[in-house]
Order: structure tokens, then C-alpha cells, then sequence
């Protein structure tokens, strides 16, 4: 191998790198002692690792220069003057001193505890407060949700091929408009209660099916509030027409027919 | 190194100044390397506290062990480097950083929270990603493993599957890339 591939073969990089084993960092050496061209090139491969590093510095915090110094002191390895305060002697003077800074250590650690401890209650409060947010948020978030479904599974409904919409007209003059959705195959029926108007508090509306001129009941229902929402009515396997009555409260066995509001046939 | 200016030593200097344990040389040490020195610390070791720990043991072996250096061997910073890396590498494999490192994850959130300062801060600061960008995929895989989260050659060959000799050479074509970049 000659230096060129010697070179080219990257295990310049990987001794300074500190990869290599001990056996080849001494081949490494050898031939840096020997071939100038070698030490030169591992030089320039150093300047490069040197100055990727300055490239990606990060200054530590200021605390860590004090620390150190402060470490190699103690350490009692040789003398580092640089920004250490130089240590008296001890002596009674040096034991007053101690003393008041004891005591005034006491106060400040005092102060500081009753102030931690304020802002450890203040803390607490803000978490529960961001708590009872945070459960509020969760709830608010469902009831969306639950809407979101409620009305994709109205829209599939309405969009189905499977449901045959019945619209249902009034028999009166007051232009009243429902609709039934109904599936003939798994007699669903579904009931959009349109523009029927709000029932007095003592009744409630109440819709038929009627098969051959006679009337099946399908369910009583209110008035959906907030929404034009489809109502899930009792299942019915036959009809000819769909109907809605106004009822005393709980339905009635048979329809009312005075109180027939909306009829439509299938 | 440029030499001397004002502020500046040479540094054959600061090593006579080292080796003799001048009081003042340290701090210029401390001055001139340690932000270098604790970038790539950071990179490895992945926590502000364990970097400065790692930094002040890497700090104290300079001063001690400065007699053992030898500048025909490399640079100040080269012999420098490898000891702070090595120490990293050593803290990360220890068992305790291993622990410590699993106990944050399950028991609490202080560790989402360290990973998420550690994207933010480490991993994408801008030299670092500036650097790499300039690389292309394989010279990348190669530097950001072995250089900055101190892989080495031969856990990367094996975990990626490269010959150990593509991936020395991988390693020089992307220092020189880099090096035109930084000079």
C-alpha cells in the first residue's frame, strides 16, 4: 500500500477519532514519524476536527468555569489563581464572622422557605385549576364528537339508497312538513319532524304507519331541540302511508284522527 | 490555531504554561476550549447535568495528566477531544445513566420534557444541522454517529451493515467535505 491509499484508507481519521486498537494507533504513529506527508496530512484531518468543534460549541453555564476551579482547588492539584478568592487563616475574628453568617443564613433560608411555600401552594392551585380546564375541555370535546357521529350517521341515512324518504304534508292550512326515512329491508324508520310546530305542554305528537288503512303505532316523540336531528322510531316492516297526530302525553292506542297534523304516502 | 494575537497564545505556549501548572493557564484553557470541549459532550451525553459533570471531570484530568501529553503525537485539542469523548462515551454506558435514563421515562414527565429541549437545543441546533445538510446520506449516517453521539466505527459498520473499511473511508470524504465548510 503506498501513502496515497495509505491515506485515502481513512485510518487517519479513525486514530484521531480515538478508533483504533493500540496495535494500529502504533502502526499510525510509526508512520506518522516517518512520512512527512502523513504528518501533514493528520495536522490539516485535526484543524478539521478543531474547528467542527468550535463550530458546534455550546457555552456551559457560568457556574460550571467556578465549579471546576473550585474542584481543581480542592483537589489540592497545584495552584489556580484565576478568579478564586484567596481563604484567610482561621481565627475568632474569622469564628464571628462565621456565626452572624450562620445566623443571617438561617433568616434568608427561612425567608426562602416561607416563599417556596407560597409558591408551592400558588402552584398547586394553578395545576388544579389547569385540571378542572383540562376535564372541561375533555367534555366539551366529546359532546362535539358524539354530535359529529350523531350527525354522520344522519347524513347516511339521508344519502342511503337503502332508505326511501316519505315526505309527509299537512292536512291543514298551516303548510306543516315532516319526513320519514324507511328501509323496507331492516325496517328502520327514521323521522325528521321538519316544521312541525312546538305541541302544547299536555300533548305530544305521535306517527303511524299505516298498513291497508290501519294504523300501526311507530312512536311518540318531542320536538329535537337545537338541530333538524333524525329520530329513531320504532321499527316497522309494512307500510302504505306515514302519518303524525297530536296525542295526550304517553301516545294514544289508536290515532286521534281531529288531531291528524301530517300525512304522506309511501 | 492562528498565533498569537493579543489575547491569543500560541499553543506550544499554553502547554509550557500547563505543564509547569501556571495559575492563570487554566482559566485561558477553560476560556479557549471548554465551550468546544462541552458541544461535543452535550451531543453524547444528551443532558445539560451530565455534559457539566463530564465537563468537569474532563477539565480536572487536563490539568492533572498534562505531563502525559505529548505533542508529537497530535494537538492539545485532538488529545483533548478524545478524552472528553471517551469520558462521555464511558458515561453513557455506564450503568447508572442507563438507570437513571429509564427510571425519568417510566416514573415522571422531566424526561419528555428533557427530549423535547434536547430536539430543540441539540440535535437541530443550526451548526450542527448546517454541517450535516451539506453531507449526503451515507457521509451523514456516518459523521452524526460516530462525531456527534459517539458511535464507533465498528458498532456503526455493524448496525448498518457497511463494510468497516467503507466506513472509514465514508468518514474522511466527510471531513474533508467539512472542512472546506468550517476552514
Amino acid at each position: 500500500m503506498n501513502l496515497q491509499e495509505y491515506i485515502a484508507s481513512g485510518v487517519l481519521e479513525a486514530y484521531l477519532l480515538g478508533q483504533l486498537s493500540q496495535e494500529e494507533s502504533t502502526r499510525v504513529e510509526t508512520m506518522r514519524v516517518n512520512h512527512t506527508e502523513i504528518q501533514q496530512e493528520m495536522l490539516r484531518i485535526e484543524e478539521s476536527l478543531e474547528l467542527i468543534a468550535q463550530k458546534t460549541a455550546v457555552t456551559p453555564r457560568e457556574s460550571v468555569r467556578k465549579n471546576i476551579i473550585g474542584n481543581i482547588k480542592a483537589s489540592g492539584h497545584g495552584d489556580v489563581n484565576d478568579e478564586v478568592i484567596p481563604m484567610n487563616k482561621p481565627n475568632n475574628r474569622r469564628l464571628t464572622y462565621l456565626v452572624a453568617a450562620s445566623l443571617a443564613l438561617a433568616l434568608v433560608s427561612s425567608a426562602v422557605s416561607i416563599k417556596l411555600w407560597n409558591q408551592l401552594k400558588e402552584t398547586e392551585q394553578q395545576l388544579n385549576n389547569l385540571l378542572a380546564q383540562n376535564q372541561q375541555l375533555a367534555e366539551n370535546f366529546d359532546q362535539a364528537n358524539y354530535k359529529l357521529e350523531q350527525t354522520n350517521k344522519d347524513l347516511s341515512i339521508i344519502v342511503s339508497e337503502k332508505y326511501q324518504k316519505v315526505v309527509m304534508k299537512s292536512t291543514g292550512s298551516d303548510g306543516a312538513l315532516a319526513s320519514v326515512y324507511w328501509s323496507q329491508e331492516n325496517t328502520n324508520v327514521y323521522l325528521s319532524s321538519g316544521s312541525l310546530p312546538q305541541p302544547p305542554t299536555d300533548k305530544q305528537y305521535q306517527l303511524w304507519a299505516l298498513i291497508d288503512g290501519k294504523p300501526v303505532d311507530a312512536g311518540v316523540f318531542d320536538l329535537p331541540d337545537g338541530g333538524n336531528l333524525l329520530l329513531e322510531m320504532k321499527s316497522i316492516a309494512a307500510a302504505d302511508a306515514f302519518a303524525i297526530t297530536l296525542e295526550p302525553k304517553g301516545g294514544s292506542i289508536n290515532p286521534t284522527l281531529e288531531e291528524l297534523k301530517v300525512l304522506g304516502n309511501v | 490555531m492562528s498565533a498569537s494575537s493579543k489575547n491569543n497564545i500560541a499553543e506550544d505556549q499554553l502547554v509550557t504554561l500547563l505543564k509547569r501548572q501556571h495559575p492563570k493557564s487554566f482559566g485561558y484553557l477553560y476560556d479557549h476550549y471548554a465551550s468546544s470541549l462541552y458541544g461535543v459532550i452535550l451531543r453524547i451525553v444528551r443532558s445539560d447535568d451530565i455534559a457539566e459533570e463530564v465537563l468537569q471531570d474532563v477539565m480536572l484530568t487536563f490539568w492533572q495528566k498534562i505531563a502525559q501529553y505529548d505533542a508529537s503525537r497530535g494537538k492539545l485539542f485532538t488529545w483533548m477531544l478524545n478524552i472528553a469523548r471517551n469520558q462521555a462515551i464511558d458515561k453513557i454506558r455506564s450503568r447508572k445513566y442507563k438507570e437513571d435514563q429509564k427510571t425519568d421515562a417510566v416514573a415522571n414527565n422531566v424526561y419528555t420534557i428533557d427530549r423535547e429541549r434536547y430536539t430543540e437545543q441539540y440535535s437541530d441546533d443550526i451548526g450542527v444541522r448546517e454541517l450535516l445538510s451539506s453531507l449526503n446520506e451515507d457521509q451523514r449516517l456516518i459523521v452524526d454517529h460516530i462525531y456527534f453521539r459517539g458511535y464507533t466505527q465498528s458498532e456503526v459498520a455493524r448496525e448498518f451493515n457497511i463494510p468497516l473499511g467503507t466506513v472509514k473511508t465514508r468518514m474522511r470524504s466527510a471531513l474533508i467535505k467539512l472542512r472546506k465548510l468550517v476552514y
